[in-house]
């Protein structure tokens, strides 16, 4: 590997166009003078039958070219992925208020939004199922339960010293990427479809697109250079929007767009699952686990969409870095009629670590020690080492970790200073918390874990990759030229990565689970070597070159005495008649994984981290800020250490919007109300840690992964965990540290203010001054 | 017709429709894809253009400042006669006819580009150029101070752009060290088209443009009255920074009639102390206000200095007008309940010229309904001058502390002399169906001796006042809470001078 660019702080490829402007989103690429704008007219009710739909007005009003129900598609309506169950236009059974009935095609967007206002629909309401108390009571599912069970809970459980039992709601949340699902269809000679998708999937949209319009999938090519962030909201989302576009595209022989206004985009698209959780822990004097029985049930929505995977990661993260000598875990997948929920960065595994950690701060409250020391305990350990799902874990670093930034963000001495603090002012409290994750890298989904990709060398010496992976702002592309510019030891500027393209490297996975460089990095520097041992072959037989391993580094090709820059020598190949092109291939190794017993090693390695968080809370108000946060995470060896650093304070910004002022709600007809950023906060600058360090913690990847890194994309994301905790303990000194409150996720001022509330009338002290 | 300038280049816009936003307009200019539609809706900033105006009837018709804004909910026919910065030009991209094609050079960016680059402040690069433009909008603004400037000053710079995937320390980062930049070098991209801008403006009174539906701009107060009179029955839709009106053309699809544009009438804008009271014009900015209002100025009240800064973001403060905050008739508005606790007075006109004051209490009489008559119009609201106005308490309680709408909003305005309380002002947004003023609390407190007894009769007469409902925003439940505990906190520093809990979240 050439040290020159593998695990240099390279900037993003796109840096230049972003900055000016210049990189173009879907929505960005010149359209043909006759395009044409799609508006999707959606249900007005939760749940119910479509009696009438009158779309007369909505045909002759100014602009319309088309309008498209259900029956006007021609191949399979189902668009559900990996199964069936979501029609790209309701066909006469609505399942949630917002699901697409029509579609309108007109010469503006404005035009079309006007034209499908005008539809008239007539509805046989039924009874909506819209919380997952109701499905639960009532036994409504997508998708079948799961329980995973390791020695005996129950027993164990009878035989604690010490139980636990409680539940926590956790909410959902929007993913808010600023760029909105869009895409653009373009017909094309013989019958083709050519789609530009902001998608995590391309090879979905590909296979969707051809379903819904009948077609083999080698008629239909998707492409998609680059998305304005998806956060998991393009896994399986980006389809609709394609399909539909597509199949105005089909009929008209025009290109058509679709693009989503905000509202509709968080009205008619699914979200991360809220999760209703119940646990019941048994422990020792110590605080020390004995037993757990947890139960998880996802608010799935309407269809399965990808909430089995959902479900069983957050089963899979119950435990969190937590040994279990007994557990039961067992997952539901409601059904709601909400909009079908999917994949959000951490992808159910965030739901399903936040009940283990406001637990561990139960225990130590009810033992009355630090939590920290609680967590301690109960980490992973040689001899303590095998997850309640069948893999042992073997790196045990997070108690390195966990040490290091205690000592790094002084945290002993900031908990006594704090104690101190709040004993002497009233109303303003303090709370401070440290947090570790780890987090399992793999898809859960077993044929997902491949990757392929297409690297062409040219006769000038300039580089091609492509592979299945997409770019959504995590520097994947960047990554990757690296990957290649290492492989041939030639500067970064050599190495192109092309768009995403289906008909470049067929199949492919969706950029997601954290994979994007662990696995098309891999797969890009297989097509390397492919290609490498062409040219090595060339020089032995061409040039005489004695039979040694070629050296590719600093943009020279060598072996031995002999030397040639690489543009020369590759052009040399060339005229030789040297194939410089080759595919390459990547599969996860090593994982297995039995989801009805529950046993197996699902995953190929686990990524770790710790946080601190220190927060400050106004309990009379509940308003509050958190000053400082100390991070310290397992990346591996870096392969883009600046990359990495803004996937850690970017994904640690999201999770702590998630559990502080993004709070996804509905009404009682089943009406998302935060649905636009009116109502639906995400943080803006103010909200990031005036003191805000992170550190990657020094150690390479034990598992032979690309460059010995790690997957970075969603673990940091349940590292703001610790604020969540943080506040809940500034609730705690509310009360003089006698009542541990319950704190409602997400803690949104209100909720912090209910929960210093509790802890004050529980703890003794006056409700109110 | 209307003539506007987009980096320099001067275009004629003969055909559109007064429903079109800028935004609209620049994306569909040859290579000007870089200024993003995130919302439509004025909450995400991805859409931040640099704006002047080039013939402001304020300045007798010469250029105003650049300021920042939402082009997403910026009427294009608002913009004639001004010039626009977008993110292109910022780089000096499309001055020439070299296009977007040309190979870019961070050497050829603007410091706050390059040094977006320089600290990744891009991941996905989709609100990327709003934070540039907010950046330089910033820098225009500190000019001479912009050395000096702090985390702080970049955190509110940046409080109209949302960003999902940087969590903000990297853009924070950036911002700091463009900050170190020479005026000559922030300034290029400004002084580069502003150079090209020879040619007087078109500006007519009382300009009226667009088709069959027309959208007026007068530019003094006469040639508002004009455009009313002759509209006889068909009285056109008051506009002035059209930061909430134009939701209906993004969010609802509204097709708005006629519209006259009031926030460029000269009359209307200033706000200065006359006759013994502070008169703010109806179409005053925030933006104007914030520097009225300013500690180092001569009017100082921190109240609502410390409210403005969080009055929706920087691009909506250079916007939006204060008769446009009231006149909307929200219950969740900041103005109102500062207005009541000041007793201030609206002063309302018409087409014949006819004037009428009404005290801000009677304004709102139901939800979204205003005392305003057709065609009527907010001229100025103003107070008492001799009002102290360090003795004005404003609480705002939001789920995010910034750009976000009140939960609860508390104005009060306490005064303690001698262990009495000598005046009391008490009113509240967002705990009823209309900003509510509280008399019958305020007489619970004025005369009576400072002490629990009076502090608890005044709270238990608060709560029975108010109506709160549960929303997206917060409970009923808890803005029960929130409006006595506004009070509360406001008389707990009236007597004592002192902070209970937290003084709110500095930035």
């Amino acid at each position: 590997m050439n040290a020159a660019t593998m695990g240099a702080p390279l900037r993003h490829d796109s840096a230049l166009g972003h900055v000016t402007g210049t990189a173009r989103y879907v929505d960005d690429l010149p359209t043909p003078a006759n395009s044409l704008h799609v508006a999707i007219g959606g249900a007005t009710i939760a749940h119910g039958e479509v009696t009438r739909l009158d779309l007369a007005a909505a045909r002759t009003a100014p602009g319309v070219v088309d309008v498209v129900t259900a029956d006007d598609v021609p191949g399979e309506l189902d668009i559900g992925a990996p199964f069936p169950g979501d029609p790209l236009l309701a066909p006469n059974v609505v399942e949630f208020l917002g699901q697409p009935l029509f579609a309108v095609a007109a010469r503006t967007l404005r035009a079309a939004r006007r034209a499908a206002a005008l539809a008239t629909v007539d509805y046989r309401p039924a009874k909506p199922v819209l919380d997952v108390a109701t499905a639960l009571d009532e036994r409504r599912f997508v998708l079948p339960s799961r329980t995973w069970r390791k020695g005996d809970a129950p027993a164990a459980l009878g035989a604690a010293p010490h139980r636990l039992r409680s539940a926590l709601y956790v909410r959902g949340q929007e993913h808010f990427y600023l760029e909105g699902q869009v895409a653009l269809a373009m017909p094309e000679e013989g019958g083709t479809m050519h789609v530009q998708s902001s998608t995590q999937h391309p090879a979905e949209v590909q296979a969707l697109v051809a379903k819904v319009l009948g077609l083999a999938m080698h008629k239909v090519r998707v492409t998609c250079r680059r998305m304005g962030g998806a956060f998991g909201g393009k896994e399986s989302q980006a389809a609709s929007a394609a399909c539909i576009a597509a199949l105005f595209a089909w009929r008209l022989g025009v290109a058509v767009k679709c693009r989503l206004p905000r509202k509709d985009d968080m009205t008619q698209t699914g979200k991360r699952h809220d999760f209703a959780c119940d646990y019941d822990l048994g422990y020792d004097d110590d605080g020390r686990l004995l037993a757990a029985r947890i139960m998880l049930a996802g608010k799935c929505g309407y269809s399965p969409d990808l909430s089995e995977g959902i479900v069983d990661r957050a089963m899979f993260h119950a435990a969190n870095a937590y040994y279990l000598p007994h557990a039961e875990v067992t997952g539901h997948r409601c059904k709601t009629h909400t909009v079908s929920n999917t994949a959000f960065r951490g992808f159910g595994g965030p739901q399903g670590m936040l009940p283990i950690e406001a637990a561990l701060d139960d225990i130590a409250a009810q033992l009355g020690q630090d939590p920290l020391d609680v967590r301690k305990r109960n980490l992973y350990a040689p001899g303590r080492d095998m997850a309640f799902y069948g893999q042992r874990v073997t790196e045990h670093v997070l108690a390195d970790i966990i040490e290091q930034l205690e000592a790094s963000s002084d945290y002993r001495s900031r908990r006594a200073e704090m104690r101190d603090f709040n004993r002497e002012s009233a109303w303003a409290k303090r709370g401070i918390a440290l947090t570790p994750v780890q987090f399992g890298i793999s898809f859960s989904t077993m044929h997902l874990n491949q990757a392929g990709s297409l690297v062409s060398v040219y006769r000038d010496g300039s580089i091609e990759v492509s592979h299945g992976g997409t770019e959504m702002g995590q520097g994947l592309y960047t990554k990757v030229r690296q990957v290649a510019a290492a492989a041939f030891g030639v500067p970064l500027s050599q190495v192109a990565n092309t768009a995403t393209r289906t008909d470049k490297v067929p199949n492919t996975s969706p950029t997601a689970a954290s994979s994007g460089a662990d696995m098309n990095g891999m797969a890009v520097r297989h097509a390397c070597e492919r290609i490498k041992t062409n040219l090595t072959q060339f020089a032995r037989e061409n040039l005489n070159w004695p039979p040694l391993d070629l050296r590719f580094a600093a943009g020279q090709v060598s072996a031995g005495p002999h030397s040639m820059p690489f543009a020369d020598f590759v052009g040399a190949a060339y005229l030789a008649r040297t194939p410089m092109s080759a595919t390459g291939f990547y599969k996860t190794p090593d994982i297995h994984f039995d989801k009805a017993l529950g046993q197996g090693r699902p995953f190929y390695y686990y990524a770790h981290g710790a946080a601190v968080a220190e927060v400050l809370v106004d309990t009379l108000t509940g308003e509050y800020r958190v000053p400082r946060v100390d991070i310290l995470h397992d990346a591996g060896a870096s392969l883009n250490p600046a990359i990495d650093l803004g996937q850690i304070e970017g994904g640690f910004m999201q999770g702590m919007g998630w559990l502080t002022s993004e709070e996804l709600l509905w009404d009682e007809h089943g009406r998302v109300i935060s649905d636009s950023p009116a109502n639906y906060k995400i943080p803006t600058a103010h909200d990031c840690p005036e003191s805000f360090n992170v550190a990657f913690y020094a150690g390479a990847n034990p598992q032979p992964t690309i460059h010995r890194s790690k997957a970075v994309g969603e673990p940091p994301l349940m590292l703001a965990i610790a604020v969540w905790c943080a506040l809940r303990d500034a609730c705690f000194a509310a009360g003089g540290y006698a009542h541990l409150p319950a704190l409602a996720v997400p803690a949104t001022p209100e909720a912090v203010y209910w929960a210093a509330r509790e802890a004050r009338e529980q703890g003794g002290r006056d409700a109110v001054a | 017709m209307m003539r506007l300038w987009i980096n320099g280049r001067e275009r004629h816009v003969v055909d559109f429709d007064p429903n079109d936003s800028l935004l609209e307009h620049i994306r569909a200019q040859p290579g000007l894809t870089g200024t993003k539609e995130g919302c439509a809706s004025g909450d995400c900033g991805a859409c931040t253009v640099i704006v002047r105006d080039l013939a402001d009837p304020v300045l007798g018709g010469g250029a105003g400042p650049f300021v920042s804004l939402n082009s997403c909910i910026t009427p294009l026919a608002a913009m004639a006669d001004h010039q626009v910065l977008t993110v292109e030009g910022a780089a000096g991209i499309g001055r020439s006819a070299a296009g977007a094609n040309r190979k870019l050079a961070l050497d050829s960016l603007h410091p706050v580009q390059a040094a977006m680059v320089a600290h990744h402040g891009a991941q996905c690069g989709f609100c990327t150029p709003g934070f540039v433009m907010s950046l330089i909008a910033h820098q225009l603004a500190a000019n001479a101070q912009l050395k000096d400037a702090t985390r702080g000053d970049f955190v509110r710079a940046i409080s109209g752009n949302l960003c999902r995937c940087t969590g903000y320390r990297s853009i924070l980062s950036a911002a700091a060290a463009a900050a170190q930049a020479t005026a000559s070098a922030y300034r290029r991209p400004l002084d580069a088209v502003a150079a090209l801008n020879d040619t007087p403006p078109v500006s007519r009174p009382a300009a009226a443009i667009g088709g069959a539906v027309r959208f007026h701009r007068p530019r003094d107060e006469a040639a508002l009255r004009q455009t009313l009179a002759s509209a006889a029955g068909d009285i056109p839709t008051f506009i002035a920074g059209a930061t909430d009106l134009w939701l209906e053309v993004t969010q609802h699809c509204r097709e708005l009639g006629p519209l006259i544009d009031v926030g460029r009438v000269a009359e209307l804008r200033g706000a200065q102390c006359v006759d013994g009271r502070i008169r703010l014009g109806g179409a005053a900015t925030h933006a104007t206000l914030e520097a009225f209002f300013d500690v180092a100025g001569e009017h100082p009240c921190p109240a609502i200095t410390a409210l403005l800064r969080r009055f929706g973001s920087p691009q909506i403060r250079h916007r939006a007008t204060i008769g446009g905050n009231i006149a909307n008739g929200s219950p969740v508005a900041d103005w109102p309940p500062v207005l009541m606790a000041l007793d201030a007075e609206l002063e309302l006109a018409n087409a014949q010229g006819e004037l009428r004051r009404l005290p801000m209490r009677s304004f709102h009489v139901g939800y979204k309904q205003t005392a305003l008559q057709p065609g009527e119009y907010i001229r100025a609201v103003s107070f008492d001058a001799a009002i102290p106005l360090d003795a004005l308490q404003a609480f705002k309680i939001t789920k995010r502390w910034e750009d976000d709408i009140a939960s609860v909003l508390g104005a009060f305005r306490i005064e303690v002399e001698d262990g009495v309380f000598k005046a009391a002002r008490v009113a509240l947004g967002g705990v009823a169906a209309t900003p509510l003023a509280l008399p019958q609390v305020e007489a619970e407190l004025e005369g009576r001796p400072v002490g629990s007894d009076a502090v608890n009769a005044a709270a238990a007469r608060l709560r029975a006042a108010l109506s709160p409902i549960t929303d997206v925003r917060a409970s009923r439940e808890y803005r029960l809470d929130m409006a006595e505990r506004t009070l509360r906190k406001a008389i707990h520093r009236a007597a004592s001078g002192a902070e209970q809990g937290l003084e709110g979240i500095p930035a």
